[in-house]
C-alpha cells in the first residue's frame, strides 16, 4: 500500500458525519450514565456524603456478603426460569402462527398477542395477585369445587409467583422474533427432509429447530436481561423470599444511604448478565453462523 | 372515609397515577407543594383556597426517599411533608429552612412532643400536621382476643404464615423496641437493637408478605390470608366501614406505638414565603382539625383542636390517649442507630 | 430407445388424476404412464400445472380424484417420507445449515444407515456430480451450480426409483445450463434412474428427454419422443410451444379427397400422417422454417414453387433465418437456411424464389 494514502476517506469521513449525531446522541443517553454509575461504584458513602477516594469496598462487599450473593443467584435463577418458561410456551405458539394460521390470518394472530399490553403492567401485576391471591380466582374455584379446604397459600407470594408474572409479561417478546425465525424458513427445506425420508420428528428436531435457533437465542436474551433487574414484580408479589437483586439495588440508593454500594450491585448484575448471555452465545455459536 | 387510597407509604405506583392525572404544575407565582399522594385534598387546605381563590399546586409522591431524591436532584417546591424519621435527614441535607413559629398560628397549640422532636438546634423545622397509630390490627373472627394481648403473637408459631408488618423501618422497629421492652427508643443502645432484630427475625418467619400500603393490607386482611399485622389505624377503621371484622389493639401488655409527619418549609423555595405560612395555617385550622380526623381518620398535630373533637369520634378512629401502657412515639432517631436498624431490616426481609 | 421386446413396465402410472385448489382446477384426468429407465421430461407453460404434477407424484398433494401407482403399486395416502421417489427442488432445498457432505448425507442418516457406510456413500455421490472432497464445505459457500449438483447426489445417494426434478436448470446461467443438461443426461444414463423433469423450455426438453409430455392447464396435450413432438405436433399449440412453425390460412378443405387450398401455395392433398388431431375445428396449415427452401440459380428445383421478398432477415453464421412476404397474400413467412459452402445471403428486399414440398404441410387445429 502506498505510504501517502490518507487516514479517513472522503466518504468514511462523510459517513462519520452522517453517524455523528446518532453516536453523539447515544453517547450522552447511555455511557455518560453509565460511566457515572462506574465512577459512583468506586466510591463510598457516609450518610449524605460522597467519599471520592476510590476503593473496591463496594465490590468486595457485593460479592462476599450472603445476602447479596444469595440475591444475585436468586434473581439469576429466576431469570432463568422466566426465559426457559417463555420459550417453552413461546415456541409452540409461535410455531403455531408460522405454520398452521394460513398467511392471511396471520396479522390477526400478531396482533392478538400484543393485546397485553394495552394495558399497564401494573394492572397487569394486579391482575395476577386477583388471580393467584388467597381469596383469588384459582383458590376460589378450588374451594368452590371442593377440591381443597383451605384456600393455597404457596402460590402468591413466592418466587413461582414472580417467575409466572414475569413470564407472562415477556411472553409476546417471546414468541416475536421465534415467530419471524420460524416464518422464515423456506417451506421447500421442510419437504426435502420429508422427501428424504423424515418423519414430522425428526424433521422437526433436524430441521425447524435448527433454522429457528437464531430466533429462540434472541426471544432468550431479549427475555434473560432484562428480567434480572426487575424490580417491580417482585415486590409485588415476590413476598418476603421473591424479592431480587434490584429491589436491593434500589434500597442501597434510597433508603440505606449508600449509593456506591448500590452502583456496585448493578454493575455487578450487569456483569453477571452479560457474562451468562456470553457464554450462551458461544454455547449457540453453531446455529448463528450465516445461513447464506 | 375512602378516601384513602394512597398513603404515607403508598408504592410509587400510586404517585405515578397521579401525576398522570394531576394538571401541570408550577403555574407563575403558585405555591408548590411536594406532597403525597391524596393530600391535595382541598379538606386540609380550605382556608388558603379562601385567601387566594385556589389550591396551591401539588406535585404528588408515594415515598419520602422519592421525594428526598427528587429535591436533592434540583427539584424546586416550596413546602414538603415528611415523617419523623425523615426531617432529620432532609435537615442533614440543608434542604430546609428554619421555621419562622411566630408567623405560625396556632403554633402554642400543637402537641409539645411533636414540636420538640422537630427542634433542631435552636430552630424549629417542621410544623407537626398528622399522625396516627400502629398497633396490632387483627381479625376478630379468627383470632381471639386473649391472643393479641401480648406483641409476642407475631412470633407465635400458631400463625406462621398468616401475619403482616409494615414493609418500613419505624413501624417494623417499634414492634420490635416494643417487643423486647423498649418504648423509647431514643434511650436504645446497639444491644437493644440486637435484640431488636433477633426477635423480629423471628417474627419474619410468620409474615405472608410485608404491607406496603393499607390498600395491600386490606386485600392481604379481607380474605384471611392474614389475620394479624401490625398496621395503622387506618386499616380498622377503613376495613370496618367496608363491613370486615376488624379488631385493633393499642393497648398490648407491651404497649403500641404512634407515627407522625410534618410540613416543613424547603430551602430555595421558588414562591412568596408569605403564602408558605397561609399554607401552614390553613392546616392548623381547626376546621382543617375536624376534616383530618373525621373524613380520612388521622390524629392532627394541633392538640388544642384534637381536645375539642369528641370523644366518640377520636375513639372510633382509635385515636384516643393511651396511657395504660407504653407508647412507642416514632420521634426522629440518632442516625447511627437509624442507619444500622435500615440495614439489619433489609437482611431480615431478605431472611438473612 | 426401448422400442424393442416386450412392452417394460412403467414405473410410475398416474390414472385420472383430478388436482383442484379451491376454484383452480391445476391438473385435469391426468393419465400418463412412464416407463422404467426413461429420461421424462414435463413441458408447458408457466401455471399450467407441471409443478403440480411432479407434486402429486412426490406425495407433497394428493390428488382430488384419480390415483397414482408406483412400481405397481398404489400410494394413495402414503406420505412423501415413504414413497421410493425423490425430489430435486427448484430453489434445490440445499440445508443452509448442514455442510456439503451432511446434507448428502441426510437421507441415509433418516434410514438410520451405519456411518461409515454414509460416509462412503457420500463420497461415491459427490464423486459422481464432480464435487469430490466438498463434505466439508459450508453449504452457503456453494455456487449456483454446485448446490445444484449438492441437491442432485442428495437425491441420488437414496437409490430411488423416480427422481422427481422440478426446473432444476431454470435458476443457473445459459452455458451452465446447457453444460448441466448434458451431465443430467450422461448421469441418468449411467444411473439407469426414470427422471422426471420439469421444464417451461422446450429446447431443453427436445435436447434432454427420451419422451415428452406437453401440458396445457392442467392437460396432457400430446406425450411422444422429441422427434415426432416436433415433426407430428397434435395441435396448433403443441405445434407453437415446440419449435417455430409458419402458420398459414386454408382457404377450402375437402375432407374427403383431402384437397387443400391454402393461401399463397395454392392446392395440395394431404395425405392423413399429416393431419394427426383430424380435420374437426378451425383449421390452419403449418410449415417449419427449415421446409421451405431458398432457390438459388443453379440449385435444383423443388416440387412446389412460389415466390415472395425478403423483408428481414437474421444471420447466425451457421444458419441465416428469412422474413419472407409472399407474393399475393399479406402474410411473410419464416424461412431457415444452413449457410452452406458458396451459397450467398440474401439481402433485405431481394425477390426470392421459395421451394417447398407438400409433403412437409401439416393441417392443425
Ligand atoms: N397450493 C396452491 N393453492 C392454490 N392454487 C395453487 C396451489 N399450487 C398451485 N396452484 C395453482 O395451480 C396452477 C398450477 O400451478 P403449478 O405450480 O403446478 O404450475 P407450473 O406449471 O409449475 O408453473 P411454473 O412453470 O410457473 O412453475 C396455477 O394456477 C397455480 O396458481
Ligand atoms: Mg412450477
Amino acid at each position: 500500500m502506498p505510504w501517502g494514502r490518507p487516514r479517513i476517506s472522503p466518504e468514511a469521513a462523510s459517513g462519520l458525519v452522517l453517524i455523528s449525531p446518532t453516536f453523539i446522541y447515544a453517547l450522552l443517553l447511555l455511557a455518560t450514565p453509565i460511566a457515572a454509575v462506574v465512577l459512583l461504584s468506586f466510591w463510598t458513602q457516609d450518610y449524605l456524603d460522597l467519599q471520592r477516594t476510590l476503593t473496591l469496598a463496594n465490590y468486595q462487599k457485593a460479592w462476599s456478603e450472603p445476602i447479596y450473593q444469595s440475591l444475585m443467584l436468586r434473581s439469576v435463577k429466576i431469570s432463568l426460569l422466566v426465559t426457559v418458561a417463555t420459550v417453552l410456551i413461546g415456541f409452540p405458539i409461535a410455531y403455531y402462527i408460522a405454520f398452521m394460521v394460513p398467511p392471511r390470518h396471520r396479522p390477526i394472530w400478531l396482533f392478538l398477542i400484543t393485546i397485553p399490553f394495552w394495558t399497564s403492567y401494573l394492572v397487569r401485576i394486579f391482575l395476577w395477585k386477583v388471580i393467584l391471591g388467597y381469596g383469588g380466582v384459582i383458590n376460589g374455584s378450588l374451594v368452590g369445587l371442593g377440591i381443597i379446604e383451605e384456600p393455597l397459600k404457596f402460590i402468591l407470594y413466592n418466587q413461582g409467583a414472580v417467575v409466572l408474572t414475569l413470564s407472562h409479561a415477556w411472553l409476546p417478546f417471546a414468541i416475536l422474533p421465534i415467530f419471524v425465525a420460524l416464518n422464515k424458513i423456506d417451506r421447500s427445506l421442510l419437504e426435502a427432509a420429508e422427501d428424504l425420508g423424515d418423519g414430522p420428528v425428526r424433521r422437526f428436531l433436524h430441521i425447524t429447530l435448527p433454522l429457528a435457533m437464531p430466533g429462540i437465542v434472541a426471544a432468550a436474551i431479549i427475555v434473560f436481561i432484562p428480567t434480572i433487574g426487575d424490580y417491580v414484580t417482585p415486590r409485588l408479589v415476590g413476598g418476603p423470599n421473591g424479592l431480587m437483586i434490584a429491589n436491593m439495588i434500589e434500597v442501597q440508593f434510597k433508603k440505606a444511604n449508600n449509593a456506591p454500594l448500590g452502583a456496585a450491585l448493578a454493575l455487578s448484575a450487569m456483569f453477571v448478565v452479560t457474562l451468562i448471555s456470553l457464554l450462551f452465545l458461544l454455547a449457540v455459536r453453531k446455529y448463528l453462523r450465516p445461513n447464506q | 372515609m375512602n378516601k384513602l387510597i394512597c398513603h404515607r407509604l403508598s408504592a410509587a405506583i400510586c404517585a405515578a397515577l397521579i401525576a398522570l392525572a394531576s394538571p401541570a404544575l408550577a403555574v407563575d407565582e403558585e405555591l408548590i407543594i411536594l406532597d403525597w399522594s391524596g393530600y391535595e385534598d382541598p379538606g386540609f387546605h380550605q382556608m388558603y383556597i379562601e385567601q387566594h381563590g385556589d389550591s396551591p399546586a401539588f406535585s404528588p409522591f408515594g415515598e419520602e426517599e422519592e421525594a428526598f431524591q427528587k429535591l436533592r436532584a434540583g427539584f424546586k417546591a416550596d413546602v414538603s411533608h415528611p415523617c419523623s424519621q425523615s426531617v432529620r435527614k432532609w435537615y442533614d441535607a440543608g434542604l430546609l429552612d428554619p421555621l419562622q413559629t411566630d408567623k405560625i398560628a396556632h403554633w402554642d397549640d400543637l402537641n409539645k412532643g411533636m414540636v420538640e422532636a422537630f427542634k433542631f438546634g435552636d430552630s424549629y423545622y417542621a410544623m407537626p400536621a398528622d399522625w396516627g397509630a400502629t398497633a396490632i390490627a387483627y381479625r376478630n373472627d379468627l383470632v381471639p382476643e386473649e391472643d393479641v394481648q401480648s406483641l409476642q403473637v407475631f412470633v407465635d408459631p400458631k400463625y406462621a404464615g398468616k401475619t403482616s408488618i409494615a414493609d418500613n423501618v419505624d413501624d417494623a422497629y417499634a414492634l420490635a423496641f416494643l417487643a423486647t421492652g423498649v418504648s423509647d427508643w431514643n434511650m436504645a443502645t446497639h444491644e437493644d437493637l440486637d435484640r431488636a432484630s433477633a426477635w423480629l427475625r423471628e417474627a419474619h418467619k410468620n409474615v405472608r408478605d410485608y404491607w406496603v400500603d393499607g390498600t395491600g393490607l386490606a386485600q392481604l386482611m379481607a380474605p384471611g390470608e392474614v389475620v394479624i399485622a401490625w398496621a395503622w389505624n387506618e386499616t380498622p377503621t377503613t376495613m370496618n366501614a367496608d363491613g370486615h371484622p376488624i379488631g385493633y389493639n393499642r393497648e398490648t401488655t407491651e404497649g403500641s406505638s404512634t407515627w407522625f409527619c410534618g410540613y416543613v418549609d424547603l430551602a430555595d423555595g421558588p414562591n412568596d414565603e408569605a403564602k408558605v405560612y397561609d399554607f401552614f395555617n390553613a392546616w392548623n385550622d381547626p376546621g382543617t382539625v375536624d376534616y383530618l380526623v373525621n373524613a380520612w381518620g388521622y390524629g392532627h398535630g394541633n392538640a388544642t383542636a384534637m381536645s375539642m373533637i369528641g370523644a366518640e369520634a377520636l375513639e372510633s378512629s382509635y385515636l384516643t390517649d393511651i396511657t395504660s401502657v407504653p407508647l412507642l412515639f416514632q420521634g426522629p432517631l440518632n442516625y447511627d442507630l437509624r442507619e444500622a436498624m435500615i440495614a439489619e431490616f433489609e437482611m431480615i426481609k431478605a431472611g438473612f | 430407445m426401448p422400442d424393442n421386446d416386450v412392452a417394460p413396465q412403467p414405473i410410475i402410472q398416474t390414472v385420472g388424476v383430478d388436482k383442484s385448489f379451491g376454484d383452480v382446477q391445476a391438473l385435469r384426468s391426468i393419465s400418463l404412464e412412464i416407463e422404467q429407465g426413461m429420461f421424462f421430461t414435463l413441458v408447458g407453460p408457466s401455471g399450467c400445472g407441471k409443478t403440480t404434477l411432479l407434486r402429486v407424484m412426490a406425495g407433497f398433494e394428493q390428488p382430488t380424484t384419480g390415483h397414482v401407482i408406483i412400481d405397481g403399486k398404489h400410494v394413495a395416502g402414503v406420505p412423501a417420507n415413504k414413497r421410493p421417489t425423490n425430489m430435486v427442488f427448484q430453489n434445490y432445498a440445499v440445508f443452509p445449515h448442514l455442510n456439503v457432505g451432511d446434507n448428502i448425507a441426510y437421507g441415509l442418516r433418516s434410514k438410520k444407515m451405519a456411518e461409515d457406510l454414509i460416509r462412503r456413500k457420500v463420497s461415491e455421490a459427490l464423486e459422481m456430480v464432480g464435487l469430490s472432497g466438498y463434505e466439508a464445505r459450508p453449504s452457503h459457500a456453494l455456487s449456483g451450480g454446485q448446490r445444484q449438483r449438492v441437491a442432485l447426489a442428495r437425491a441420488l445417494v437414496l437409490k430411488p426409483k423416480v427422481l422427481l426434478l422440478d426446473e432444476p436448470l431454470s435458476a443457473l446461467d445459459k452455458k451452465l445450463r446447457e453444460q448441466m443438461q448434458s451431465e443430467l443426461r450422461h448421469l441418468q444414463r449411467n444411473v439407469g434412474i426414470t427422471f422426471i423433469l420439469v421444464t417451461h423450455d422446450q429446447e431443453e426438453a427436445l435436447t434432454m428427454s427420451d419422451r415428452i409430455a406437453v401440458m396445457f392447464s392442467g392437460e396432457i396435450a400430446q406425450v411422444d419422443s422429441p422427434a415426432t413432438l416436433y415433426q407430428r405436433p397434435c395441435s396448433r399449440a403443441v405445434a407453437e410451444f415446440v419449435g417455430f412453425m409458419n402458420f398459414l390460412d386454408v382457404r377450402k378443405l375437402d375432407t374427403d379427397s383431402g384437397r387443400v387450398e391454402i393461401e399463397g401455395l395454392g392446392t395440395v392433398e394431404i395425405g392423413p400422417r399429416q393431419a394427426p388431431g383430424g380435420f374437426d375445428g378451425e383449421i390452419v396449415a403449418g410449415v417449419r422454417p427449415e421446409l421451405f427452401t431458398i432457390l438459388f440459380d443453379g440449385e435444383p428445383t423443388a416440387e412446389r414453387l412460389c415466390t415472395g421478398r425478403i423483408t428481414e432477415l437474421q444471420y447466425f453464421g451457421d444458419m441465416t433465418y428469412y422474413e419472407a412476404k409472399l407474393d399475393g397474400i399479406d402474410r411473410t413467412v419464416t424461412i431457415s437456411m444452413r449457410n452452406t459452402s458458396g451459397r450467398e445471403v440474401l439481402e433485405v428486399g431481394a425477390k426470392a424464389r421459395i421451394g417447398w414440398s407438400p409433403e412437409s404441410l401439416l393441417i392443425l387445429s
